[in-house]
């Protein structure tokens, strides 16, 4: 589904990414941990189609077309889902109007109808029940006076609702509670299935012990410096990072 | 009065006949001396000029040369009427004034202990009351000491004190709350007007005000307004203002007010336009404990020129202050806003805050935005910060990873940034009219209002 191969980067003058391989199959769970700073932001980043984020060199194909010279929304229509680290608050508009435009320039992209206000609120009532998402959630403004939690949650509800083909997590984890962490991986979990791939991007391996992996890598300084199966995680938790920055 | 008459200004023309019509055998005698004071003041300074550093981005030089005589009050009182139904306020308590004078047959006055109505009834049958307090504009405008170059809405707050004979008058007694909010609805048909309206609330007294100005029709019109507001102790006013006119009109206004012990002014202005608007907001601090929020949005389309200047002055201990101030620009539109806070000596424990945030939609637009700050004691908490610039980057990538085409992810950020003033408000008619006025104006805007108003049905 995803192959990135020989992936530079660069942030302004910044080069982030350093050679970055890496194939996800459809229905693979794939960790990238590492220290701050190795870049694994820049990869969520430049997989999405951040503005400013350049690929100086290398390669990355998605479906077996070239993902680069893509925008982003060209690359969300697609398939590709980025559930933010720090989801943006946009007062004004509330969270079910911009997710029901979101769900019709993507269905408009495939050639679907588009969803009436009701067709939408069904759909959004379903998946919002899955993910114990508080009603009113949805007729507040985008993420305005959301906690922590309940914007990571927003976050998995949109995935929830758009059914991506490729979810990449950004430090889905970073700033939740364990309760509030377990209804996030509950609900990622439910999304996972044999044509849906995930690639998991976390500071800590706790995640790993509801989202389950099935490969585990190692970023760092721009590059993926181990890999291995979800016992890496524990073996990294037990030892830190030490040696592998240090290589 | 020779003298008076004998000085010359390039104006004379059209302001003759206002000064024809303001002569009242009937008035008391203090009443025609402030009268004669603001014509005197208003001649000295003339119109202001760009020269005022108040004035520097707004010319209203092309004034003088309009002709702005009072306007005709035999009006058509049906579409007046229309008006009012259109807005939704057939059911509301409302002082309604169509060309600066009040018509009971559009209004429908609550009863309360104290007054609403009229502000030429409450002169006529209460002037001691009146006498009290309009010696407040003095002190608001320099009328006593006149500074040329520190000139505000000074000139034209001067020529409605010589002029005005009516406004809308809301006098509540100490611990009287308004149940319901009041709507004064200012409707402009042609011509010159000059209302003046009073606002005074005595102490633990609570109103929520909405006030409409409006143009009605295409005639150009020139609208000068005051109004002066006194809140007594813990009293608590909200006001939000709503403007907006043809492109042919000028409207120039002075919002006063004085602050006491532990009362709150909150106040939202809505400027939508005109072609040429001056809002001078003035908000005194007069005592400790008191405070003020204000938010403020202003949209210069088309040709339009909005000006929106606040002064809060921190004048005593542990008051508060607030300010959002928010503006988009497009095609040729001006907007300005300068907001100047100032702390007195011993104003010690001030806690202020203004932000001014513009977007510009158009390489020919143009925002001035001009944040002042003036600390004269030591231990205070002042932040101010003003930005004019494009959408922001990070919510633009996060709408676009949703799917949302560039232009459409625009729209949304442009809708939300204006939309941020408008939820402010405590009024679903306000609500309501400024998203209508959003959807026409905004790019996308009427796709973004018509789905929002489908979810909202679909519940």
């Amino acid at each position: 589904m995803l192959k990135i191969e020989n992936l530079h980067a660069s942030v302004g003058d910044k080069a982030i990414l350093k050679g970055i391989n890496l194939e996800v199959k459809p229905g693979e769970v794939h960790a990238i941990m590492g220290p701050n700073g190795s870049g694994k932001s820049t990869l969520s980043y430049v997989l999405a189609g951040r503005d400013g984020y350049e690929v100086t060199d290398g390669s990355v194909t998605y479906n077996g077309e070239d993902l680069i010279e893509k925008d982003a929304d060209e690359r969300a229509c697609d398939g590709i889902y980025l559930a933010f680290q720090y989801p943006v608050e946009i007062p004004g508009v509330s969270n079910s109007y911009f997710l029901r435009a979101a769900v019709n320039a993507q269905r408009k992209h495939r050639g679907e109808d588009e969803l009436d206000a009701m067709g939408f609120l069904k759909l959004a009532r379903e998946k919002a029940k899955l993910l114990e998402l508080p009603d009113n959630l949805m007729h507040r403004p985008v993420n305005v006076g959301f906690s922590g939690g309940e914007k990571k949650r927003n976050e998995i509800f949109h995935m929830a609702v758009l059914e991506p083909q490729l979810c990449l997590l950004d430090e889905t984890d970073s700033g939740l509670d364990i309760d509030a962490l377990k209804t996030v991986a509950n609900g990622v979990n439910s999304l996972r299935s044999p044509d849906r791939a995930m690639i998991v991007v976390t500071h800590y391996q706790r995640l790993l012990d509801y989202i389950v992996p099935d490969q585990v890598h190692v970023l760092s300084g721009g590059k993926i410096v181990k890999s291995g199966d979800k016992d890496l995680a524990k073996q990294l938790e037990a030892e830190g990072y030490g040696d592998l920055v240090a290589a | 009065m020779n003298a008076v008459a004998e000085n010359t200004v390039p104006h004379q023309g059209w302001l003759e006949a206002w000064r024809e019509r303001v002569v009242h055998p009937e008035a008391p005698a203090w009443l025609t001396e402030l009268r004669e004071l603001g014509w005197s003041r208003f001649e000295m300074f003339g119109f202001p000029s760009q020269r005022a550093e108040h004035w520097k981005y707004t010319r209203v030089s092309a004034l003088e040369s309009s002709v702005f005589a009072p306007a005709d009050l035999s009006i058509d009182i049906a579409a007046a009427q229309a008006k009012v139904e259109q807005l939704g306020l057939a059911a509301e308590d409302r002082i309604v004034l169509v060309n600066g004078v009040v018509r009971d047959e559009l209004s429908q006055l609550p009863s309360v202990n104290g007054y609403i109505g009229s502000f030429a009834d409450l002169l006529r049958n209460d002037p001691d009351r009146v006498r009290a307090f309009l010696g407040a504009i003095k002190r608001n405008h320099h009328i006593e000491k006149p500074d040329r170059n520190n000139l505000r809405g000074e000139p034209f707050a001067a020529l409605n004190s010589a002029c005005a004979i009516d406004g809308a008058a809301v006098v509540l007694d100490n611990n009287v709350a308004l149940e319901k909010p009041l709507h004064v609805v200012h409707l402009y048909t042609s011509a010159g007007s000059m209302p003046r309206n009073l606002f005074l609330l005595g102490q633990c007294a609570e109103a929520k005000v909405v006030e409409w100005q409006l143009s009605l029709g295409d005639d150009a019109v020139f609208a000068n307004a005051i109004t002066e507001i006194g809140l007594g102790e813990n009293a608590q006013l909200k006001h939000e203002r709503v403007q907006n006119f043809n492109n042919q009109s000028w409207f120039i206004e002075s919002v006063c007010t004085d602050i006491h012990k532990h009362a709150r002014y909150f106040g939202n202005e809505y400027a939508l336009g005109s072609k040429l608007a001056r809002v001078d907001t003035l908000v005194d601090l007069k005592a400790p404990g008191s405070e003020t929020h204000l938010n403020g949005m202003y949209l210069p389309f088309g040709t339009q020129h909005i000006d929106c200047h606040t002064r809060i002055r921190h004048q005593a201990a542990d008051c508060i202050s607030r300010q959002l101030y928010k503006g988009v620009a497009d095609k040729r539109g001006r907007g300005v806003f300068n907001g100047r806070v100032e702390v007195a000596r011993d104003a010690q424990r001030t806690d202020s805050e203004m932000q001014n945030r513009n977007i510009l939609l158009s390489k020919f637009a143009e925002i001035d935005a001009k944040p002042e700050l003036e600390i004269y004691a030591d231990d205070v908490s002042c932040a101010h910060g003003s930005t004019i610039g494009q959408l922001d980057q990070t919510a633009m990538f996060y709408l676009r990873s949703r799917g949302l085409a560039k232009e459409q992810a625009e729209a949304i950020l442009t809708w939300a940034f204006a939309a941020e003033v408008v939820e402010t408000t405590d009024h679903d008619v306000v609500r309501s009219y400024l998203l209508d006025a959003l959807a026409e104006r905004l790019p996308g805007g009427d796709k973004i209002r018509s789905l929002d108003s489908d979810l909202e049905a679909g519940e």
